[in-house]
């Protein structure tokens, strides 16, 4: 897993982004973006460069599912790898999120060994191919 | 059975025959009319009693005081309730924001002191390894468990900052909850608003100081956080254990 990636962590909460980021920052990552939601997250995600989505589901504006969706229709951005932290935690929206693309759910609250583990998990299963 | 509610009347008989007329002679428009003119009649009998109903609730609520009560309650007391919400939510982030601000500015000073004595330790190793001064030497095993024991401990009081830095979550899920009941109030509040405007003579008086309803928007949407109650209820996990199974089973 290359440390150097870059990351955008969409959240409408600056705390969650703010907790995400240290989190993330601790796990040796440092390349992180901030977007407060999926209009925000879109339009930098199309401009390219980012490796890695990690996003909140429930947002005003365009939600994280929503956000997921539009991802996975464009084709210069579909193959982002996308992870879901979310509070939404109903069997029915976690196999939606599933059947729209996700690549990993983390439902909060949550702790930093999960958030390791899943990311850990999902650039492991890419690499894998 | 009163005269009102009687539906073999006259009135009606005249109708059946009329309609029966219109369609044995083929008359197509006379046959619709006199079709549109017995449903016209429930319609209007209806929108007659929606409309005493309204002149009745009217007038309780006047008779009784409770219309200033409840025009008080729509214009203020409500939208003042979501500005009291809205505000916890605000103290709420702002102190989160501190403490956050705290443990990031604390990780790098650690971090230094970590690093200091660690770099100290070596220097200390090699000067005790290469030194015939005895008291030299046991001056440096006396300092050096010192030393080892700030990494020991910087690392325990990195591990508590990364709790105190999660526990800063509730922020998030405090606040989600709480924006679910600003919508409540909101709904309750705009729906308050058009009772009164159907009710009273104060049509137009009250003004709704919030935006537009929530409009759904249709198959899965964001519920918010589950609260512990709700967790027993089927249909919700209550780990990640649980999220990882229900994956693992879709093939993840």
């Amino acid at each position: 897993m290359n440390r150097d990636m870059k990351i955008l962590v969409v959240d409408d909460f600056s705390t969650m982004r703010r907790i995400v980021k240290n989190l993330l920052k601790d796990l040796g990552f440092h390349n992180i973006s901030e977007a407060d939601d999926g209009s925000t997250a879109l339009p930098m995600l199309k401009k390219g460069g980012f490796d890695f989505l990690v996003t909140d589901w429930n947002m005003p504006g365009m939600d994280g599912l929503e956000l997921l969706k539009r991802v996975r229709a464009d084709e210069s951005i579909a193959d982002i790898p996308i992870l879901m932290v979310t509070a939404e935690a109903k069997r029915d929206q976690i196999i939606e999120a599933a059947q729209a693309g996700v690549n990993g759910y983390v439902v909060k609250p949550f702790n930093k060994a999960t958030l390791q583990t899943k990311i850990e998990k999902i650039f492991q299963r890419l690499e894998a191919g | 059975m009163s005269e009102e509610q009687q539906f073999i009347t006259e009135e009606n008989r005249r109708r059946v025959a009329e309609l029966h007329a219109a369609m044995e002679s083929g008359d197509e428009t006379r046959a619709r009319e006199a079709f549109a003119a017995m449903g016209g009649e429930p319609d209007r009998e209806l929108f007659e009693e929606v409309g005493a109903i309204t002149r009745r609730l009217h007038e309780s609520l006047t008779n009784i005081g409770l219309e200033d009560h409840l025009v008080r309650l729509a214009e203020d007391d409500l939208p003042e309730a979501q500005d009291r919400l809205n505000y916890v939510i605000t103290l709420t982030e702002q102190a989160a924001n501190r403490t956050l601000a705290g443990v990031e500015s604390s990780v790098p000073y650690l971090e230094r002191l970590q690093e200091r004595s660690e770099k100290l330790l070596d220097r200390l190793q090699s000067r005790a390894d290469t030194s015939d001064n005895e008291e030299l030497v046991d001056l440096i095993g006396q300092i050096q468990p010192y030393l080892r024991s700030l990494g020991r401990d910087g690392r325990k009081v990195s591990e508590r900052l990364t709790d105190i830095l999660m526990a800063q979550e509730f922020q998030d899920i405090t606040g989600q909850v709480l924006g679910r009941v600003i919508h409540m109030v909101r709904e309750v509040e705009e729906n308050l608003v058009d009772l009164l405007r159907i009710t009273g003579e104060r049509l137009g008086e009250v003004n709704p100081r919030s935006g537009e309803a929530p409009k759904g928007k249709g198959g899965i949407e964001a519920e918010g956080p589950v609260l512990p109650a709700q967790q027993a209820e089927d249909g919700v996990v209550s780990s990640q254990d649980e999220v990882d199974d229900l994956l693992s089973d879709l093939g993840f």
